[in-house]
């Protein structure tokens, strides 16, 4: 078993042979192509990013679009919950308040003065 | 082929200033030996290209700071085996969760692999090679059945050359010795030194 000690500390014990790759030149050309390019293309993304100030300008405004976005998703999570908890605090407890605010038509006379006192009205 | 470090260095400054042919010159000389020494330590193809790729994207995000008098070899085994031993320490975790949740079934995928490959000379080679001291196998491998410079070697697995050239001589002998039996002896392409450089 081959031991190499790893940054941690830690050995490898596990060898294995080559045999699963081919040894013709035609793969060794394909791969290194693949390499190169792949190895290329990488530095032309960070060099266009490090090197144009266009690169700059999209990469600023990217950022402002990004930080804008998550303010005001955050600015209307933030009131929307404001607004639910205030609406929890201000609907009436008792029946002749809710049954005045019955959207859909306004309450029967006989309905508000004899119905028969709510649970909550009867506690106070 | 033997390699002139001092082409290398030129290379490695040609790349930090910016070459594109320089980079895929640099790829040309190391790729092979740096996919072998990576499937060594990964045991998967897939696996050792994808960490030469990511070793040769760190030598062009780095190359302004590279030594352009040293050679380049070395530098690259190192990221390669650094970057082959995270990887393998990955897989090694996710390979037990998935044995463990499964069972083992490797034993039977080894067996049938060992029937198939039985069929020629070279598999029995591989075979005897198994038997081995790790060392020595891999560094048969690499410099008799693949051709790899010995000093290249020496830097993969960071030895020096004479330990390498031992290696591979107490290999020769004990596949001689082990072989003799079966087919007369180590198969002729394997028996002559001229390729250890």
């Amino acid at each position: 078993m081959i031991l190499i000690r790893t940054e941690t500390g830690g050995a490898v014990t596990e060898q294995f042979d080559t045999s699963m790759i081919p040894d013709d030149a035609a793969y060794w050309t394909a791969l290194s192509g693949r390499i190169a390019e792949g190895a290329l293309r990488r530095r032309s993304a960070m060099g266009w990013l490090a090197s144009s100030p266009r690169a700059w300008l999209v990469a600023a405004a990217l950022a402002g679009a990004a930080a804008r976005g998550t303010s005001l998703a955050w600015k209307r999570a933030a009131s929307s919950a404001a607004e639910a908890s205030l609406t929890v605090a201000l609907i009436p407890q008792d029946g002749l308040a809710r049954a005045l605010l019955e959207p859909q038509a306004p309450p029967a006379l006989t309905a508000l003065t004899m119905a028969p006192p709510s649970a909550s009205e009867n506690r106070r | 082929m033997p390699r002139d470090p001092s082409a290398d260095g030129a290379l490695v400054a040609r790349l930090a200033a910016g070459d594109d042919a320089a980079c895929a010159e640099l790829v040309q000389r190391y790729a092979r030996p740096a996919t072998l020494f990576a499937a060594q330590l990964l045991g998967d193809r897939d696996d050792a290209e994808d960490v030469v790729q990511a070793a040769f994207v760190l030598a062009v995000e780095r190359a302004a700071d590279l030594d352009s008098t040293r050679p380049f070899g070395p530098w690259l085994f190192a990221v390669v085996r650094r970057l082959a031993l995270k990887r393998h320490a990955r897989q090694a975790r996710r390979r037990a969760l998935w044995r463990r949740w499964r069972g083992d079934d490797d034993a039977r995928t080894a067996s049938a692999e060992a029937a198939v490959e039985a069929a020629s000379d070279l598999a029995l080679v591989r075979r005897e090679l198994r038997g081995l001291a790790a060392m020595q196998r891999a560094c048969f491998e690499l410099v008799v059945m693949r051709d790899v410079a010995v000093d290249d070697v020496a830097a993969m697995y960071d030895i020096s050359a004479s330990t390498v050239r031992q290696h591979v001589f107490r290999a020769r002998q004990a596949l001689r010795a082990r072989l003799e039996p079966l087919i007369g002896g180590l198969p002729a392409r394997f028996t002559d030194a001229p390729a250890e450089r």
